[in-house]
């Protein structure tokens, strides 16, 4: 009874497996076929690795303007986040200040803001101090959306840091300067990491926002110009399609393989116990 | 909130804190509460461009006659109804078994099931397409099984449709959840389960009297964000089916982005449709408070 159960638990971890990593393998294989073996049945394999559809997407679907867009606005929206994240978590946590649990309440309150409900209205900022259509204008409501989770998020790390650290820190005349960049900083990093991966995938894989708010051509962002590309082509030429889109999630699945035993457990950290 | 006593500097930090939280709550009040109230606004508001004119309640009571409103509040309940149990009950059973200390790579799976919900949309929602296009793997599957004759229409047929959309929420965002059960469950004492194996407890007793009881408030916050999620539900439907077959797949999100966007706009009826849903949020995430927070007194 015992063995019949774990052989059951077995089949269905390798089951899940199959669900989960089948499709995400099957996207990369399938982006080195040439035309004519996507008329073969899908799970056959590629004859060769055959990299011309990698050419032609780069030329045609204006990949390198694509990423360059994207990479600027995911990194300088980062950056933002994390300071003001960062800074005002440790704020409304660790320091004793009348408001601070107003603040706490009113910066994670943000969260829980469907983007749909402020679309109309930010459109109408950007249109009139003149950011529609730049990247500087979606990095600025980038950055303000993504705020809040990432708020929510490292409250919960600080929580765990130990007062006494900074208590003792104090008391050894460490300046409140000192004690954020000496202390918190780098005791958090994991908490960081977590962050920095979550608001990267949701900045690098955003539709809506960066549809609505930027039409031209050379400030296009990745998933639009992918979507676009996929409209205009995607029934006629398979393997550059493929191409394209495995191009576009590479970034986001190497950091998370390089970064995931940290962001698993900071997510845990984060948001269970807190 | 911790207890900060002992803290010499207070008159100190006092500054320093406003300092810390005020760029923040400059920004998020300019682009996040303020255009949440402007929507307000506008939601009691009719016309276009300059010409708005004050109508009161009356964006709010046409809702009442909307088919296309109707058939998208249906939809994206349903899709809620269905999909949040399921992934639920799914990610808090893969998570036990997953917990087992005897199992190996352990962290191989849990990587690989965490995968899909970094997949860019246009990705994952390409692959849903192809795996369950007419001639996809899944329909040459169940052919093959014999459990099915012909090819299921999986993106043209109404209730198809809604089931494709539902399996693809559900394959990308079941991986998220498990992560927070997971490490829910490495807080919990391996000394209660060993007390309940000396009294002879059953698998399922350990898990209905345990592992349930003591993950609630993650159950909880899992409830509540994916519910917020589903209510939001935007990407999948536009990618996927587009919304159709004749709005039969059609979200609240998507029916307010073509209102806004698509159609001739028609931005203060857009408005009071997304009040709505952030009315229906909130109503629902205060009685799942309730309700899982009633529970854990016990």
């Amino acid at each position: 009874m015992q063995r019949l159960g774990r052989g059951i638990l077995k089949f269905f971890i390798i089951f899940l497996l199959v669900i989960d990593l089948y499709p995400i393998i099957w996207l990369i294989l399938s982006s080195f076929k040439t035309s004519a073996e996507f008329i073969k049945p899908m799970f056959t394999l590629p004859e060769s690795l055959y990299l011309d559809n990698y050419t032609v997407a780069i030329e045609q679907a204006n990949l390198g303007v694509l990423f360059k867009n994207t990479l600027i606005v995911t990194v300088v929206s980062i950056i933002f986040v994390w300071i003001f994240s960062s800074t005002a978590a440790f704020a409304v946590t660790k320091m004793k200040w009348k408001g601070s649990n107003l603040a706490l309440l009113y910066l994670t309150m943000g969260m829980f803001i469907p983007a749909f409900v402020l679309l109309l209205p930010q459109f109408l900022l950007l249109q009139q101090t003149h950011l529609l259509n730049s990247l500087l204008g979606l990095i600025v409501v980038f950055s303000c959306t993504s705020l809040s989770m990432a708020f929510y998020l490292l409250t919960g790390f600080y929580k765990y840091l130990p007062d006494e650290i900074l208590e003792a820190a104090v008391i050894d005349g460490c300046d409140i300067y000192r004690c954020f960049f000496k202390i918190v900083i780098p005791l958090s990093l994991n908490g960081f990491v977590t962050v920095i991966m979550l608001t990267f995938v949701g900045i690098w894989n955003d539709l809506l926002i960066s549809q609505t708010f930027v039409s031209s051509n050379e400030n296009k962002m990745l998933q639009v110009g992918l979507a676009s590309f996929i409209d205009d082509r995607g029934n006629r030429e398979w393997g550059p399609t493929f191409a394209t889109i495995c191009a576009a999630i590479v970034p986001t699945l190497a950091l998370y393989l390089i970064l995931n035993r940290k962001i698993i457990d900071g997510l845990s950290a984060g948001a269970v116990k807190g | 909130m911790p207890k900060t006593k002992g803290y010499s500097m207070e008159h100190k930090t006092n500054r320093w804190g406003w300092v810390f939280v005020t760029l923040s709550t400059l920004l998020i009040l300019l682009f996040v509460f303020y255009p949440m109230i402007q929507t307000l606004i506008t939601s009691m508001q009719s016309g276009m461009g300059s010409n708005l004119s004050f109508v009161g309640l009356k964006n709010y009571t046409r809702l009442l006659g909307d088919a296309t409103f109707k058939k998208a509040l249906f939809n994206t309940f349903l899709y809620l109804i269905i999909q949040v149990p399921v992934m639920i009950i799914l990610a808090l059973l893969i998570a036990v078994v997953l917990n087992d200390p005897k199992l190996k790579f352990r962290g191989v799976f849990r990587t690989a099931i965490f995968l899909p919900c970094v997949t860019s949309l246009v990705a994952y929602s390409l692959i849903m397409k192809s795996i369950f296009a007419d001639d996809g793997l899944f329909n040459k599957m169940l052919m093959g099984l014999r459990i099915i004759s012909s090819p299921i229409p999986w993106v043209t047929d109404p209730v198809f449709a809604k089931i494709l959309i539902i399996i693809a929420i559900t394959w990308r965002w079941t991986g998220y959840n498990m992560i927070f059960y997971l490490s829910g469950l490495q807080n919990i004492e391996p000394s209660i389960y060993e007390a309940a194996d000396l009294d002879g407890a059953s698998a399922f007793r350990k898990f209905t009297a345990i592992t349930v009881p003591m993950l609630k408030p993650i159950i909880l916050f899992t409830t509540i964000t994916s519910t917020s999620g589903t209510l939001q539900l935007f990407d999948e439907v536009m990618n996927i089916t587009g919304g159709g077959p004749a709005n039969a797949t059609v979200s609240i999100s998507q029916y307010i982005y073509n209102l806004c966007f698509k159609y001739s706009p028609n931005f203060g009826y857009a408005a009071a449709v997304s009040y709505v849903v952030v009315l229906i949020i909130v109503i629902l995430s205060f009685i799942q408070f309730k309700i899982g927070g009633d529970k854990r007194e016990h």
